[in-house]
């Protein structure tokens, strides 16, 4: 076999193309190959520059979802936070009061277990569950899947409420249409300069469970400081899922995202 | 974790260049891994061998290229590279509006491949 070309024509006179002109050369003069044509073809190393995004391929999947959700008049939020910073319940409340007024559906991702789908399928939310085992975060693909058959073609609001964490998630486009980062009291002042990533990215800051900062050497002004480091402009709001306080300017946003 | 997911998306990356471009064997990968991508040299580095396993990139040498953060302000246009990545504000004026022009990406710059 010739090296240059890879064709099995070595021994006869053939083509190749270099620079735009055929040069046309028999093996047997040109040069020597030693012990036959049987033997190994020999590949010399060759550098390719990429400059791919290693995300690229996640990315392309979440620029489809969001052609898909703009063509049907879908708003997405995809919200996250660490675990147990009151996504789950912030959702029971949202669904009992907007039920009647908007379509609300959700993709509720867990590494294990429906717990919260449950939860949320008993203040009749229309919900599924994504599990995405060994996984720490919900990818472009698994919303890609839910597209058309769960998710349907209609407008309406979709809250995906992603795995619950506060690095990877942030860092997986899934297509929605704004990024909700939650933090709660409990979690400390800090954690949005500590884990810039999702606070940069989010159009909307929710702090939860303000109902027990009084009871905590929490200081709200000096969280809110931290989110202004790493964000200037997403609106925070306050609020606590289990009283009620502060609830109505989050109703509104989705309100508004719904219309 | 999260690196380990990063890596695998990078095998399915590599191998489609290797069906497209025709190499059998990754010899030396070079990544570029900015300051504020989230992803973590030191664990990109742990994950990496068993990660590349029976793919294109076993065996291959890792070469990770820290890019630093260039941030654009958008009120008094001048650049800045803060040494902290979490301090995104204005070297000039101290403004948090700001631009984000490098450091954000996870890529694959090069590949030398066989």
């Amino acid at each position: 076999m010739c090296r240059d070309c890879g064709c099995d024509q070595a021994s006869q006179e053939h083509a190749h193309w270099v620079g735009g002109r055929e040069v046309r050369h028999t093996h047997d003069r040109g040069h020597d190959h030693g012990g036959g044509h049987a033997s190994r073809v020999v590949v010399e190393p060759r550098r390719i520059l990429v400059g791919q995004s290693i995300l690229a391929k996640n990315d392309a999947i979440a620029n489809n979802n969001r052609s898909w959700f703009k063509s049907h008049g879908i708003q997405v939020l995809n919200l996250i936070s660490a675990p147990g910073s009151g996504k789950t319940l912030l959702l029971e409340k949202t669904v009992t009061h907007l039920a009647r007024e908007s379509r609300v559906v959700i993709l509720t991702g867990d590494q294990e277990e429906e717990f919260d789908a449950r939860r949320l399928r008993a203040v009749g939310a229309e919900v599924r569950q994504l599990n995405t085992g060994s996984s720490c975060h919900l990818d472009a693909s698994m919303i890609e899947r839910e597209l058309g058959g769960f998710v349907r073609p209609v407008p309406q609001l979709l809250i995906i409420e992603n795995v619950g964490n506060l690095v990877c998630p942030a860092a997986f486009y899934l297509g929605e249409t704004m990024k909700v980062a939650l933090l709660s009291s409990t979690e400390g002042e800090d954690k949005p300069s500590k884990y810039p990533l999702l606070f940069r990215e989010a159009g909307v800051v929710v702090l939860t469970k303000m109902d027990l900062a009084p009871h905590l050497d929490w200081d709200v002004a000096l969280c809110e400081k931290h989110i202004r480091r790493v964000n200037a402009s997403a609106p925070i709001l306050r609020l606590s899922a289990r009283t009620g306080e502060g609830l109505e300017p989050w109703l509104a946003f989705l309100r508004g995202r719904a219309a | 974790m999260h690196e380990l997911s990063l890596v695998s998306a990078l095998v399915d990356q590599v191998e489609e260049l290797a069906r497209a471009q025709h190499f059998d064997r990754v010899l030396t990968l070079w990544l570029s891994v900015g300051a504020l991508s989230g992803a973590e040299p030191s664990c990109i580095e742990f994950c990496f061998p068993e990660a590349t396993r029976s793919s294109v990139l076993e065996g291959a040498r890792l070469v990770l290229q820290r890019v630093e953060v260039e941030l654009a302000c958008r009120g008094c246009a001048a650049l800045s590279y803060p040494s902290d990545s979490s301090a995104l504000f204005c070297g000039k004026c101290q403004s948090t509006d700001v631009q984000i022009r490098r450091g954000q990406d996870f890529c694959i710059a090069e590949l030398e491949v066989q």
